[in-house]
């Protein structure tokens, strides 16, 4: 999902009419000082990163004044949060709370239905107050057809136990929240507070929205505020990972790839296929070994050069004993020679089978054309149908018994 | 009998002229599926592979009196492809195309509905009912599959061709094989497939392979525990590993995400296996566990 950051989320609600809190994006000291200047205190200084749960990781400080919210910022930016680095923080203007609500607007899949949550004990995370409360946890289904009407949300207010005034204000709120999560193609859009003030305004002092990827093609005006794909990285990437996402965005749209290195793995994975994918890895867990990366290779005219990267970036892992490679069987044309193009990529690249020993196992249509070619690899096994993929999985992570038993293993 | 696709289904290939979509055709005729003719607007007249091509679904309805059909539309005409057929009083939609935005789907899903139309996908591998029709990618090279009293579901048609292919090795035939779609909302969900096998005759037991993300096992194994599915079934899920990663991460297809704790493996085994579904360790078990359910 397409992740919109706090300060951008902000702006986005301000122009749909919802209240927010003053507040300026600064990266540096200087900037925080200067922002903190136009601003009243006290300040909340928030790290500007694409998560949620970020006051329970203390990426959320109250600051008494602008000196303060230099302290804080300069101790935020430039560290590390699960391995995405903190560019610059948001100053915001404290609020004088009187009550906290809590509103997540997503879908349900299995209704396959927008779905509104609601709580009147907001400020905490939703999941601690599920486990505890789930009485207060309120949920209204919306007929996407149909829409989300302000009698319905003055009806979900009251079930909620919002008085009169409070379901006067608060209802118009979710009404125009669902408005712009349509509106956007949001996946997710959740505000954590919302606030009813002392002087009786709503404000959404916490924010998170997240955008459906396959729909930003709607919505030009926010490229330049997404972080796209980051959901599929964890942590600090090194080389290898650099290398295999560059060309993974080299050409964006025309096949896709996948590299996620594990420290210290034995078995690495030039693997095809979502379905494929898990199971190896499952697998070679199961057989009492360490997968050294998980890898996925989607079609698409720009495959081929992604794959190359990903052979690559597997075949310098030094701590990889043993390779595995392949997909479920699959009957769209281009198995078979995807198969055979992964073994002339293999020994173009040089791969010394008597060192790391490799597993082939491309089946489906055309796959005598994968046979043929991974014939032709010294040292190399090869499967067809004849051998399940989960059957080529164990083989591999034999192989890498094997070696330790002998001591064989290690490094290249 | 068969689910959803037999030997008298009528189809018609909403976008015949994209590759993918002319490859699974000239398969899908092979194999003897009644692929009655192709839509692509402004191209009416012609013909693709002696089929004949129109202008409008309504057309191709009328022209042919087919029922189903496969849309190969790219993501950002899915939509009006799959109302296109609902609107023209077809009963059942494969939808091949991947990356369907979601309110896009939400909305199509519900006015289909309406008009008593199933979608199967979106990112959907196709369907087989082996030794009567194909739609699809799936079964392409069809020596994977035989016919047989066992269902198959499946997000992935990679796993569903590795399963025809397990059984069929193992003297077991398939009623019919649903890639139900790799995307976290699809148009018929595991639960609603085991109501149609439910009520199919040929089909003696089923073959669920699970994957992590959503609710859809749970779902499935509330309708098994209530008694509204009598037949036996054997589930392998997959993805164990991602338990051991951070959560809100993806493998795999779009759909295979644990999220604010929802979507773990080992739930849904154990919510399976309370339900009284044979879960099983390794895919390799799972003949073996068909035969004993069989017998």
């Amino acid at each position: 999902m397409a992740k919109i950051l706090e300060h951008h989320t902000k702006e986005l609600l301000k122009r749909h009419g919802i209240n927010v809190p003053p507040g300026r994006a600064a990266n540096s000291a200087k900037e925080v000082y200067d922002a903190a200047s136009e601003l009243t205190p006290p300040f909340m200084v928030k790290a500007l990163l694409p998560k949620g749960k970020k006051g329970k990781a203390g990426l959320v400080l109250e600051a008494k004044n602008a000196d303060q919210a230099v302290t804080i910022a300069e101790r935020l930016i430039g560290s590390k949060v699960e391995g995405l680095v903190i560019k610059g923080v948001y100053v915001e203007e404290k609020i004088d709370i009187k009550k906290e609500l809590f509103v997540s607007i997503t879908y349900d899949n299995l209704a396959r239905s927008p779905v509104i949550l609601f709580s009147p004990e907001g400020g905490v995370e939703i999941e601690e107050l599920a486990a505890t409360r789930p009485q207060l946890i309120f949920r209204h289904p919306v007929d996407i057809l149909e829409g989300f009407h302000p009698f319905q949300a003055r009806a979900f207010c009251f079930k909620a136990g919002l008085n009169k005034e409070q379901t006067t204000k608060v209802s118009e709120v979710l009404v125009s929240l669902y408005r712009l999560f349509i509106q956007l193609d949001a996946r997710l859009l959740e505000i954590n507070p919302l606030c009813l003030t002392k002087g009786g305004d709503v404000i959404a002092a916490g924010a998170l929205l997240n955008i459906d990827d396959e729909a930003l093609f709607r919505h030009p005006e926010l490229e330049s505020v997404t972080s796209y794909g980051l959901e599929r990285i964890m942590g600090d990437l090194n080389e290898r990972e650099q290398l295999v996402l560059e060309a993974d965005l080299a050409a964006p749209g025309s096949g896709s790839v996948r590299y996620t290195e594990f420290e210290g793995g034995q078995v690495g994975f030039i693997i095809a296929g979502g379905g494929a994918s898990l199971l190896a890895m499952d697998t070679v867990v199961r057989s009492g070994c360490k997968p050294a990366n998980y890898s996925d290779l989607g079609p698409g005219k720009g495959a081929y050069e992604k794959l190359k990267a990903l052979i690559k970036a597997v075949l310098s892992n030094p701590s990889v004993e043993a390779i595995i490679t392949g997909a479920a069987i699959a009957t769209a044309d281009d198995i078979g020679r995807t198969g055979r193009i992964v073994a002339e990529m293999i020994q173009e690249q040089g791969l010394d089978t008597s060192k790391v020993p490799i597993v082939a196992r491309w089946a489906g249509y055309n796959d005598s054309l994968a046979k043929e070619a991974w014939e032709n690899v010294p040292g190399a096994i090869y499967y067809g149908a004849e051998v399940s993929f989960e059957q080529a999985t164990e083989k591999v992570a034999e192989l890498v018994k094997k070696k330790m038993e002998k001591n064989e293993h290690p490094h290249r | 009998m068969s689910i959803l696709i037999d030997e008298n289904t009528k189809v018609i290939v909403q976008g015949l002229t994209g590759y993918q979509a002319q490859f699974d055709t000239k398969h899908c005729l092979k194999y003897g599926t009644k692929i009655v003719g192709g839509v692509v607007p402004g191209r009416a007249g012609e013909q693709v592979m002696g089929l004949p091509l129109y202008n409008t679904m309504a057309d191709a309805v009328d022209a042919t009196g087919a029922n189903t059909s496969v849309v190969y539309v790219p993501a950002r005409g899915a939509m009006d492809a799959i109302l296109e057929a609902a609107h023209a009083g077809i009963k059942l939609v494969q939808v091949i195309t991947e990356k369907v935005p979601y309110r896009d789907f939400s909305q199509a899903y519900h006015i289909a509905n309406r008009l008593g139309t199933r979608i199967i996908g979106p990112n959907s591998n196709g369907i087989i009912s082996p030794g009567k029709a194909k739609i699809g990618i799936l079964g392409n090279d069809w020596r994977f599959f035989t016919p047989g009293p066992v269902g198959i579901i499946s997000r992935s048609g990679g796993m569903n061709h590795e399963l025809g292919n397990l059984l069929t090795q193992a003297g077991i035939g398939q009623s019919t094989c649903v890639s139900i779609g790799g995307d976290p909302m699809v148009g018929t969900t595991i639960r609603e497939v085991l109501e149609l096998f439910e009520q199919d005759e040929q089909t003696k037991a089923v073959v669920l392979y699970c994957e992590p993300g959503g609710r859809m096992e749970e779902d499935a194994a509330d309708l098994i525990s209530s008694g509204r599915f009598t037949k036996p079934v054997v589930a392998f899920v997959a993805g164990m590993f991602m338990e051991q990663m951070p959560e809100g991460v993806p493998f795999g297809h779009a759909g295979a995400i644990i999220e604010g704790g929802v979507g773990r493996p080992t739930v849904k085994k154990e919510i399976l296996a309370n339900s009284g579904v044979h879960v099983v360790e390794r895919v390799s078990d799972i003949p073996n566990k068909i035969k004993e359910s069989l017998t």
